[in-house]
This record gives structure tokens, sequence and C-alpha cells, in this order.
């Protein structure tokens, strides 16, 4: 259902949502997009950009102290990017019923037209459409076109006496030029079945530094660490603090024993958990085709790429047979 | 602390008695009930230092007590050894599937043990003499260092007359030394078992699992007839910390207990 608001309709729904809700979305500082603090409608980038961290740091924080953990107030997502709602989506199912970040019922989506740029790939893992959202919303000319995409979306939209049309309407698909389909099954066993695939990802280890910058920018990276935050005083907090599974001592265990000993063994392992071991798991990929990593690798590494070459790697060998 | 709704809260235990087993490595008894299934493990954390992965390993019907060997390796492990009777140990757990004692029901049973890898199996060991009729014979060849290295060696002396054999095997021993001398592969080479009827459960060093494993299928035993013990590095215990996985499988949740057939493709991925 698609409504359009002018301005300062949108600031009444922002006010009506922020009573009730800490309102997290995309704003400029210092000439950049980032997550933040909303304050006022004003702030919100609609058309939203992409910003260089995700909002994984404002439920999920690089050090969580565990002692204050305690659900607080529902929190509103009021302008976001559709690829990073759906990864909102996913990182809040991983961590159901953990109590670390808030439940799936204490928030809202408010998701805003993207301004694609080009490492964006979104649209390779599906159609492009918008579809996780209470209400989306998209500028048109000097007014705004509300879509409720759930009951909770409508009433907000009723409470606040927005007229809705009959008509179903939908948001527009996001469309991206040269970014091919890709199969996600035959990219799961390809990556899956390594036979013949070491030279392929060594020649991508040697390129990597292993720094996990793609770890750290990722919206659906959460490896984390559990540590004890010791302060001058004698006091500690126990933490859980962001972690990399590109860092050397991340699968070690005991008499500095470590499983994955070279870069090549720990970057295998990135993909795998992101295309093979987390749809085993509950059906769902680590990768909404931000692009976040692209931009953030020093190397100059493409993931978009690297995916998209090894789901084509089966197929030389395939026809070598 | 973390708040009482935590997955993460500790239960604090009092230390009532810590025996030093050999230079090093203690076991501690906790006063309290901890319900754990052999095989599982807890995590024992040291306030200002961190947290490491440790298996109960007295016995798990015992209501009063629970006890964790723990040799000092890092520095948590190192500063928890440091703890004296009357401390308090924080825990949490236990966690993990446990060893799949219903599949071992009349069957014939064979416990490998590598050096702390006797830990986990020692609860499996108390539950089976416990309810002896469910089980057929068991055996247990247990490999250390040296014997000077041999853990719960009371315990040993006594399953030696209550289990069908019990095989020590030292890498380095005296000429008075009960067991045998050699690795651990030796014995096993020379043991004679129904390869129908037997189920091997294995923990121990990663490096001497494939040799294990390479000792038993020569001899013919099918490969889902063996349940490997796996140690990862643990930090959360509940699957969200992802350090601990085995190709597509969490050691913490999946785990760390997995039958050899199911898991051999993944290892190394």
């Amino acid at each position: 259902m698609k409504s359009v608001v002018s301005i300062h309709q949108l600031g009444q729904i922002f006010d009506f949502i922020k009573k009730d809700y800490r309102v997290l979305g995309t704003k400029e500082e210092n000439g950049k997009p980032i997550f933040g603090e909303i304050s006022s409608a004003r702030e919100i980038l609609i058309p939203t950009p992409k910003t260089i961290l995700p909002f994984k740091k404002l439920i999920y924080p690089a050090i969580l102290d565990l002692a204050k953990t305690e659900n607080g107030k529902p929190v509103a997502f009021f302008g976001m990017t559709n690829c990073d709602a759906e990864a909102l989506c996913v990182f809040l199912d991983k961590f159901k019923d953990t109590g670390l970040v808030p439940p799936f019922r204490n928030i809202l989506v408010i998701s805003t037209t993207c301004v694609p740029d080009e490492n964006c790939f979104c649209t390779a893992f599906g159609n492009g459409k918008i579809t996780n959202f209470d209400l989306h919303i998209t500028k048109e000319k000097d007014q705004y076109a509300i879509f409720s995409g759930s009951a909770l979306g409508r009433k907000i939209l009723k409470l606040n006496r927005i007229k809705v049309s009959n008509t179903i309407s939908k948001p527009t698909a996001v469309k991206l030029e040269n970014v091919r389909k890709i199969q996600l099954e035959k990219l799961g066993k390809a990556i899956d079945d390594k036979t013949g695939k070491l030279p392929f990802w060594q020649e991508i280890a040697d390129e990597c530094f292993g720094c996990g910058a793609c770890t750290a920018v990722c919206p659906l990276c959460f490896c984390t660490g559990k540590d004890f935050e010791n302060d001058a005083e004698g006091g500690c907090k126990h933490c859980l603090k962001w972690d990399s599974c590109y860092a050397k001592s991340f699968s070690e265990i005991q008499n500095h024993f470590d499983l994955r000993p070279s870069n090549v063994n720990r970057l295998y392992n990135w993909y795998h958990h992101k295309f093979v071991r987390s749809p085993k798991e509950d059906g769902e990929i680590l990768c909404t085709g931000c692009g976040r990593c692209i931009k953030a690798c020093p190397a100059y590494l493409n993931q978009h790429r690297i995916i998209e070459t090894v789901q084509n790697y089966t197929k030389v060998i395939d026809k070598s047979k | 602390m973390p708040n009482q709704d935590s997955k993460f809260k500790y239960t604090s235990y009092e230390i009532i008695k810590k025996e030093e087993m050999m230079p090093g490595m203690f076991l501690f008894r906790l006063k309290g009930r901890l319900d754990f299934k052999p095989g599982q493990f807890v995590q024992a954390a040291l306030e200002h230092f961190g947290e490491g992965t440790f298996a109960p390993c007295s016995d798990p019907n015992q209501k009063d007590y629970f006890e964790l060997c723990i040799r000092g390796c890092g520095s948590t492990s190192n500063g928890l050894i440091t703890l004296l009777p009357g401390d308090e140990m924080l825990v949490r757990g236990p966690y993990g599937n446990g060893w799949p004692i219903k599949k071992l029901w009349y069957k014939d049973t064979l416990l490998i043990a590598g050096g702390m890898g006797l830990v986990p199996l020692r609860p499996l060991i108390f539950e089976m003499l416990r309810s002896k009729i469910n089980f057929d014979k068991i055996t247990l060849v247990a490999g250390f260092k040296t014997d000077e290295h041999l853990l719960f060696s009371h315990d040993l002396e006594i399953w030696r007359k209550k289990l069908s054999k019990v095989i020590p095997v030292v890498e380095i021993g005296s000429k008075n030394f009960w067991g045998e001398i050699g690795m651990i592969t030796e014995p096993l080479k020379n043991l004679v078992f129904n390869k129908k009827k037997t189920i091997a459960l294995i923990c121990g060093p990663e490096v001497m699992v494939p040799f294990v494993n390479q000792v038993l299928e020569e001899k013919g035993l099918p490969h889902n007839q063996i349940y490997i013990s796996y140690e990862r590095r643990m930090e959360c215990g509940i699957g969200i910390c992802q350090h601990c996985n085995i190709g597509s499988h969490l050691v913490c949740k999946d785990g760390p207990i997995f039958r050899y057939d199911q898991i051999k493709e993944e290892v190394g991925k």
C-alpha cells in the first residue's frame, strides 16, 4: 500500500515513532554518511547512501558489557537501505534467544531507497525486490512515498491519519547493471568442495593481508571473543568483543596449536561460513551484496568477483571431465 | 558480572579439595551439584584473566560435588590452578552433547584416551560401571608421555579389576611399569575386538586422532562406529562466537562429540 506525504507529515511520523522508540538511522556527519542516533526527521538521508560501518555496532557494540545487556527501549531503524534491512533480519535471527541484542518484536524497520555504488551486488542473490520493512520510504520530487509492509507499519500510518491508496503498489525493485545472478546452491557446493581448488584459494590468500577489515564492515560478520576488561582501580567487566576470523589466533587451542595456521585456511573459512555453513544451519547466506567488504579491502580484493569466479571454477572442472 | 538473565551467567562454586595430579596439573573438587552428561564441557573463569573450557571428570551421579582437572597451560589456566580450597571458582555450563551412552548399550566399547583425553572419558566409565548390566566388554587404552604422567593412576588400578581390559601406554616408562611402552597405536594394533559389535570412543590431542583412526580402519572398524571428542577454542559455548567450527559443524552446539563418518569430510575446512 502506498501513501504520498509531505516533509511535514514525515516529520510528524518521525516524532510519533520517537516517542516509543530509540531512533537510529543514516545521517551525515563530517560529510560522510554514518549510522547513528537520529533526533530529527531532517537528519535522515533519503535516498540513503551506504555507510562505511553497518548497523551492527548500534545493536551489538564492539565491546559489549554483559552486565548491561538488558533490553531497553525498542529500536526503530529510520533510514536504512534494503540490503541492510535484510541483513538486520538475518542478524537478529542469528542472535535470537541470546538476550544480547534487542528481540525482533522490539525492532521497527523503516527502510529507504538506496543509492547504489559501483560495489553493490545485492541483485546477484535475488530479484532486487524490497521486502524486509515495516515502512519503506522513497523520495518523489518534493514529497515522499511511503509503503507499508506490515500490520505495524499500517497501524503507524493510520494513527498518523495518513491516507492510504487502495491500489496495491510496491516499492520499485533495485536494479543494478552488470550484476549477474549467482545460484546459491551451486556456489555453496563450489565452495564446500575444496578438491582441486587450493591454487584458487591460495592465489587470493597471497593477495589478502588478513587484516580483517572486511569482517569489521560486514553487517553479517559476528565472530565474537569473550574477555574480561580490567581497569586501573582493580575493577573488571565481563565483556563480549568483536573478533575476526582472519585473526591469527582465532582457531588456536592449547599449547598454541593453531587449527588454521595460514591465511588461506582462515580466508577459506570466511567464505565457507557465509555461503556453506550458515545456509546449512538455517538457510540464510551471510551476505546481502552490500559491497562494503570490497570498499574496505586494502588489498583491492573484490569479494563479489571471487564468489562469481569460484562458482565458475566448477564449470572448468566439469568441462575437463 | 553478567546480569541474571544472561546466557553467560556464572555459578560460583566453593573449592573443597585440590589434589596435584602431576606438576602443573590439579584436580579440583567443587561443592555443589552440576547436572552434566559424560563428555559435556563447562567454561570455568578467572576474573581479570579469562575463561577456559574443561570437561567435568567426576561421577555424574555425584550430587554433592563435581570435579575439574585443570592443567596450567596459558594465563587463565595458570591462574586457575593457584586457587585453593575455600576459594570460589566461577563455572558456567554444561554445554555440548556428551557421549552417546545409549548407543553403547549391549555393545563392546573401546575407549581410547590420549593424555588429558582421559578426563572426559572418566565420568563415562563411572556411569558404565554403575549400570554394567547394559554394557558388554569395556576396554580402555590410555596413552601418556611417561609413567609419571599417568592420569588418575588410582582409578586405573581400580578399573583394571572392573573393566574387561585396561591398557595404559607410555612413551617412556620404567621397568616396573604395569602397562605397555610405546605409542598408543601399538596396543591398538594388537588388540582383538569384534568389529561388528565394537564402538570406539576417542578423546585426545588432534594429532593423535588420525593415527588411531588409521589403525581402527585397518582393523575393519566401520567409521560409523567411531566417536571422537574434539577440542576447539570455545569463547561462548552457545553457538554465536564462531570460533569452534569444524567445517559446517559447531563443536559447542553439535559436538564436542561427533561420529567419525559424519565429520571426516569436514575436518580441515
